[in-house]
């Protein structure tokens, strides 16, 4: 069991990252953190503080055949993954965000995020840019991006996404004309995520963006593996 | 294989992220200028070079199935992986008949050795961490390291210091909290 105490759960962040969590205690806190922004932000706290330490060891040379290995096997992993799904990637063949149905609720939503926004008004110098993210079962809203450039990037959700246990949800970006999605990380399913633009590759008008049903630590593949729950692209607003 | 282009800084973070969309140039610019230190981290905590490499290839294995699971907003990508490969080594160390024979381990000229941490230029990290681990308790200090460098758990760090277990988890719990402390 995880102890619900802030402090409590911060310490064994930091045991988590030197290696002294035990081991009767890791399956508990890895499933935690990979919902929790609190214990993630922690742990990636403590990876950055001691890494200078890592460099107080003399550095080795590894056999040169060790490169080799990973590259075999790193070939080898991607073509069984594409023999196992012929199917083109989810993102070459892709319609139903075109729909009209889609059309239409987007423009209102934006509306209505713009005359709700309390008090976020936009810089003139900044484009910005909304994305509604829709089921593709049923076209409904889940959630909101609205983002402006060089600022913050936000995942609004509309309400609340049952996720399963052992599940997250991921959040990914496909700018137009990327090979494909990058990683924007596991996102809580009932709050506002938010994002630095910066971290983003790009933003722009028609990119993608969606959120898909993954392991509760996040697609092991670095691509989406599972349903996609909720998808749609961004239009750009003019600033005011 | 050193070149000179490996010398050059990287973008530890586009490279992590390109390796999520399937790029293997970004996987082999991580190993190429990371390789040397993960291996004297990794051969630190097991001490026997042949799975130090085993270890090595696992890792970056992991790296490249997981990278889309790194958060740029939270950290560094170079963080991330010294994290997934250091626990690879830590579960390796953890799981199977991989201890390794121990001597005394001495901190005190690792520590003390920062100025000329094999770094060419210690940054204002290097230099705060170094600092702050040696205002630490000596106990603190010696399990937090104990833990960190060579991998010991709780059991081996009480067996290696001669103190009763539940000390040395509050020693390291407690050295972490006043790391924390000293270093923000």
């Amino acid at each position: 069991m995880m102890p619900v105490d802030p402090g409590e759960r911060a310490a064994m962040a930091a045991e988590y990252v030197i290696g002294t969590l035990p081991v009767a205690e890791l399956a508990d806190f890895e499933h935690a953190l990979a919902r929790d922004f609190e214990l993630q932000r922690e742990v990636y706290y403590w990876q950055d503080k001691l890494l200078p330490m890592t460099r107080m060891l003399k550095p080795e040379e590894p056999a040169a055949a060790v490169w080799t290995r990973i590259e075999r096997s790193v070939t080898q992993q991607r073509q069984n993954a594409s023999r196992s799904s012929p199917q083109a990637p989810w993102w070459q063949g892709l319609t139903f965000w075109r729909s009209g149905a889609f059309a239409a609720s987007l423009l209102a939503l934006v509306l209505a995020v713009q005359l709700l926004g309390p008090g976020r008004t936009p810089t003139t110098e900044s484009a910005r840019y909304y994305a509604v993210l829709q089921s593709p079962d049923n076209n409904s809203a889940g959630w909101i991006v609205e983002a402006a450039a060089g600022g913050k990037l936000r995942l609004i959700p509309l309400g609340t996404t049952t996720v399963a246990p052992q599940k997250a949800l991921q959040f990914w970006t496909k700018p137009q004309g990327a090979s494909g999605p990058t990683s924007l990380g596991l996102v809580p399913p009932d709050r506002v995520t938010e994002i630095l633009v910066a971290s983003l590759p790009a933003l722009e008008r028609e990119q993608l963006f969606e959120l898909t049903l993954e392991p509760a630590t996040g697609s092991p593949i670095g691509r989406p593996t599972g349903p996609i729950l909720f998808v749609g692209r961004t239009v750009a607003m003019a600033a005011n | 294989m050193t070149t000179d282009a490996n010398e050059l800084p990287l973008d530890f973070e586009a490279a992590l992220l390109r390796c999520a969309q399937g790029d293997h140039f970004a996987l082999r610019a991580i190993y190429e200028r990371e390789r040397r230190w993960l291996m004297a981290t990794v051969l630190r905590l097991v001490r026997r070079r042949e799975l130090a490499e085993e270890i090595l290839h696992d890792a970056f294995l992991q790296i490249w199935t997981k990278a889309g699971t790194y958060n740029p907003r939270l950290g560094s990508a170079r963080g991330w992986i010294y994290t997934v490969v250091r626990h690879r080594a830590l579960n390796a160390l953890r799981s199977a008949k991989n201890s390794p024979e121990r001597e005394d381990e001495r901190y005190d000229e690792l520590i003390a050795a920062h100025a000329d941490w094999h770094a060419e230029d210690p940054s204002a990290e290097q230099r705060a961490l170094a600092q702050c681990l040696e205002r630490l308790e000596e106990q603190r200090r010696q399990s937090v390291l104990l833990a960190f460098v060579d991998g010991y758990s709780h059991e081996q760090v009480a067996a290696q210091l001669g103190a009763p277990l539940g000390t040395v988890k509050s020693w390291i719990r407690r050295g972490l909290i006043a790391l924390k402390e000293c270093l923000s």
